[in-house]
C-alpha cells in the first residue's frame, strides 16, 4: 500500500501552484497570477481563475486571506477594496512535487528536444 | 429527528442528480408527446429548483462577511453582482473581482470597471455551470 494519497492537479491548478511556489513567501492575488502567466501559452484567464482558486481552496491546496494594508499604488482618496491573497499549503506543495516527479519519470515528456 | 434530517453535501448532490435525471426524462417524454406546455413547465420547474436550492445552500457561506462595510465605488452598483456571487456561493469570486477593481489593469473609469465585472462574471458563470453539469453526470474528472 502506498502512503497518504496525493491530490492530483489539473493543468490550470498546476500553473497556479507553480506561480504561488515561485513567489513564496509573498502571497498573490488573482489578477497578479493572470499577469504573471501572460507570457506563456498556458495563460490563466480572468474569468476562470477564481473558479479554479475556489476549487483548489476546497481541496486544501491553497489558503487565502484578505489583504490587511492597501498596496503602495493606492493613493489617499482613491477607492480601495481589500484583495484576497492566496498562498500554497503544504498539501499543495506536495501535490505539485508529485506532479513534477511523475512528469520527470517519462523521459523527454514536456521538455524541449 | 431534525438533526439527522440535515442533508450533507454529497446527499444534496445525489438529490440534484435525481432532479436532473427526472427533468431529462420529463423533457424527453413531453417531446415524444409533442407537448410544448409540458416541456416548458418541466424546464421551468427545473430552473426554479436549481435557483432556489443553490441560493439556500450557498447563503451560509456569506454569513461571515470579511469586509467591514459594503464597498463604494462611484458609478458602480454592486447589488446584482453580490446576489449572483451569493447564488454561486463563491466568496473567492466575490472578493477576487472586487479586489481586482483596485488594479489599474481593470480600467480607470466606472464604465470600464463595470465592463470588467460583467465580462469576468459571465465567464465565471459559464465555467461554474459547465463544472456543475459535468459533476452531475459523474464527469467531473474532465474538468481542466
Amino acid at each position: 500500500m502506498s502512503g497518504s494519497k496525493v491530490t492530483k492537479l489539473s493543468l490550470t491548478e498546476a500553473v497556479i501552484a507553480h506561480l504561488l511556489r515561485q513567489n513564496k513567501p509573498k502571497p498573490l492575488y488573482g489578477l497578479e497570477m493572470v499577469r504573471l502567466s501572460s507570457d506563456s501559452d498556458l495563460q490563466l484567464k480572468k474569468g476562470t481563475i477564481y473558479v479554479t482558486l475556489e476549487r483548489m481552496e476546497k481541496k486544501g491546496l491553497i489558503v487565502s486571506e484578505l489583504e490587511t494594508t492597501p498596496p503602495a499604488e493606492v493613493k489617499k482618496g482613491d477607492f480601495y477594496i481589500p484583495r484576497r491573497m492566496y498562498k500554497l499549503t503544504p498539501k499543495g506543495i506536495k501535490a505539485l512535487q508529485a506532479l513534477e516527479t511523475a512528469v520527470a519519470k517519462i523521459p523527454g515528456f514536456l521538455t524541449r528536444s | 429527528m431534525l438533526n439527522n434530517a440535515v442533508l450533507t453535501g454529497s446527499a444534496l448532490e445525489n438529490l440534484d442528480r435525481g432532479v436532473v435525471l427526472a427533468a431529462v426524462a420529463g423533457l424527453v417524454a413531453n417531446a415524444f408527446d409533442q407537448s410544448l406546455v409540458g416541456f416548458l413547465l418541466t424546464l421551468f420547474a427545473t430552473c426554479v429548483y436549481g435557483i432556489v436550492r443553490n441560493r439556500i445552500e450557498n447563503l451560509d457561506q456569506f454569513e461571515e462577511c470579511e469586509l467591514a462595510e459594503f464597498p463604494v465605488v462611484p458609478g458602480i452598483n454592486f447589488t446584482l453582482f453580490t446576489v449572483l456571487c451569493q447564488w454561486l456561493g463563491s466568496k473567492e469570486l466575490y472578493y477576487g473581482l472586487l479586489g481586482d477593481l483596485v488594479d489599474p489593469d481593470t480600467g480607470s473609469s466606472a464604465k470600464e470597471l463595470r465592463q470588467y465585472l460583467r465580462e469576468t462574471l459571465a465567464i465565471a458563470l459559464l465555467e461554474r455551470t459547465k463544472i456543475k453539469i459535468l459533476a452531475l453526470f459523474w464527469l467531473d474528472r474532465f474538468v481542466r
